[in-house]
């Protein structure tokens, strides 16, 4: 089953028609690649996936849930939308990491604050289960007591075995106290004993080892672009989008954001890259889609698309890109 | 006659420092109040803002402080001495606070719109970064935009606190012995000039004690660029 459905998605800013109606489906551990010139609406679509844009009309699923219908009436919260957007991560043009965090906080920020969340939570609801436990034991312990009043018994043996039932109590108590910690660490245990491990794992799958500590402004642009990845990816997203990855980017340092982005296929994680890099696309994506002017234009295989496309746009944005690449672009277009 | 004035200005300094901390601790977050008023979509809250900042900045902090002491009297038709008698108070004390009040409403006025541009600077892209993160509201504000903020606003804002500094001489309109008054008073008393320098000192080892503080904690910040 698809694990991601777009249907007819329609996007407008006032008179301008962004996205005119998009239709595709994407399989678990696939990789699309989205091309197109600019303005064609690639932005805006993943804009649209990750909830930084609401769609006009269409629906968005995942894993057959559906998050995003625009028929629907109910507008969203701020909290369904949250929740919601976690199925998808994105890594952005211009990197956006948090320059007053280091390498590793960066990582790891999103994934503590929803650990603490989460821990609240099931702590919360730990100790109301505590609390009508230990009702139930004090309840008990009253009967027992008057039980004992009951048997009218001489005073020393009334007292001795009052004191050795205080203590009983009082052991059971503590008992109580420490399973209702325990408990607690546990879920602390299972929630953060994680992130710090994991966030290192990440840094190290982007080649970043070695720079946890690092700030931002100490990284080169293809680092950065690497450590956004690996932040992207410590939410674990059913989807991972990238927007241009290495537009922002000297084209010396392209090649290492992109040798990240195609290692991450190995995985099983699927991933919808915009991108203005051919060859790449060419090369890791098992799906292209090319917009034009807000609609799908062409969509196919690698192959359909590069090598026989049949769309005339198509064939004209190829030809063209692959002018600038050998850059003999015969009469420059000074106007655009 | 130095070890009177001494004693003299250093009473006037210490209202002097008073009435600074006081303004300073209380603008900062009714500044920040404001500021998110100013940038509320909620219209009608935004411009009434903007006109309370227009006005606020728009005459002088002299004109506030008297227009304030005379409100209770004149509005209110409460004189000013019952309200010391109901707090078992002085006058001078009341007075005191209808100067603090005065300040605390004109600065947290400029500091909002320090504020507001220091907010307005960070990129949209940091706050669209958190919110794919899933990060709400409030820990995208106080976790990724206000830290970069403070190191934004680092500047401006000292400029403001010493000139908060200096216009502390302002009450005086209210009688309020802050140093300068005490100054005049000595040099009136004793007919010598210098009272004036001693106090222009103890502003300019303030204000050296302010600048210092700015550039360590500017240092402390520079382990990031934003």
């Amino acid at each position: 089953m698809a694990i991601l459905e777009v249907k007819g998605l329609k996007k407008s800013f006032g008179a301008n028609e962004v996205l005119k109606g998009i239709d595709f489906e994407l399989n678990r551990g696939e990789v699309l690649a989205i091309i197109g010139s600019s303005g064609s609406g690639k932005t805006t679509l993943l804009r649209c996936l990750n909830f930084l844009e609401t769609a006009d009309e269409g629906t968005i699923s995942v894993n057959g849930e559906v998050l995003f219908d625009g028929s629907a009436e109910a507008k969203q919260n701020a909290a369904d939308i949250r929740k919601k957007r976690l199925h998808f991560g994105l890594v952005f043009q211009q990197f956006n990491l948090f320059p007053h965090y280091n390498a590793i906080t960066n990582i790891k920020l999103a994934a503590e604050l929803l650990g603490k969340e989460k821990s609240r939570r099931e702590c919360a609801a730990i100790d109301a289960e505590a609390k009508a436990e230990k009702a139930a034991v004090r309840a008990a312990h009253k009967s027992q007591d008057a039980a004992l009043k009951g048997e009218n018994l001489p005073k020393d043996e009334f007292n001795a075995k009052k004191r050795a039932l205080k203590a009983s109590h009082r052991a059971e108590l503590i008992e109580l106290a420490d399973k209702t910690a325990a408990k607690k660490t546990a879920v602390r245990e299972r929630l953060f004993g994680d992130i710090d491990r994991r966030a290192q794992a990440l840094l190290e799958r982007v080649g970043l080892g070695d720079r946890a500590e690092a700030y931002p402004c100490e990284l080169s642009g293809g680092q950065q672009q690497r450590i956004a990845i690996a932040r992207a990816l410590a939410l674990s997203p059913d989807i991972l989008c990238f927007d241009e990855p290495t537009s922002a980017l000297d084209p010396e340092l392209t090649g290492e954001v992109l040798k990240v982005i195609k290692g991450l296929k190995s995985g099983d994680s699927t991933m919808i890259v915009v991108t203005h890099e051919m060859e790449f696309a060419r090369g890791v994506a098992d799906k292209v889609i090319f917009m034009a002017d807000g609609v799908i234009e062409e969509m196919g295989s690698p192959y359909q698309i590069f090598e026989a496309p049949q769309s005339e746009k198509t064939k004209a944005f190829l030809r063209k890109s692959r002018e600038q690449n050998l850059g003999d672009e015969p009469f420059p277009d000074v106007a655009s | 006659m130095f070890a009177e004035v001494t004693t003299d200005l250093l009473n006037g300094f210490g209202l002097t420092v008073l009435l600074f901390a006081v303004t300073l601790v209380a603008a900062i977050p009714l500044g920040l109040i404001v500021s998110f008023c100013s940038m509320t979509r909620f219209i009608p809250l935004k411009w009434l803002t903007k006109v309370f900042v227009w006005v606020i900045r728009g005459t002088p902090l002299m004109l506030q402080i008297i227009v304030i002491s005379f409100i209770p009297n004149t509005v209110f038709e409460i004189p000013n001495r019952e309200i010391a008698d109901f707090f078992g108070t002085s006058m001078a004390n009341v007075n005191f606070i209808f100067v603090c009040v005065a300040f605390i409403i004109n600065y947290a006025a400029y500091f909002s719109e320090i504020f507001r541009g220091g907010i307005e600077s960070i990129p949209k892209g940091q706050h669209e970064a958190a919110q794919v993160l899933g990060m709400t509201r409030g820990q995208t504000f106080f976790l990724v935009v206000l830290p970069q903020v403070v190191k934004r606003i680092l500047p401006p804002m000292s400029n403001e606190i010493i000139t908060l500094v200096k216009d502390t001489s302002l009450a005086r309109v209210l009688g309020v012995v802050e140093i300068i008054l005490a100054a005049n008073q000595a040099v009136n008393l004793y007919v010598v000039i210098w009272p004036l320098f001693y106090a222009g000192a103890f502003y300019l080892a303030f204000n050296g004690i302010l600048t210092l503080l700015f550039s360590f904690i500017e240092k402390k910040l520079s382990y990031y660029k934003v």
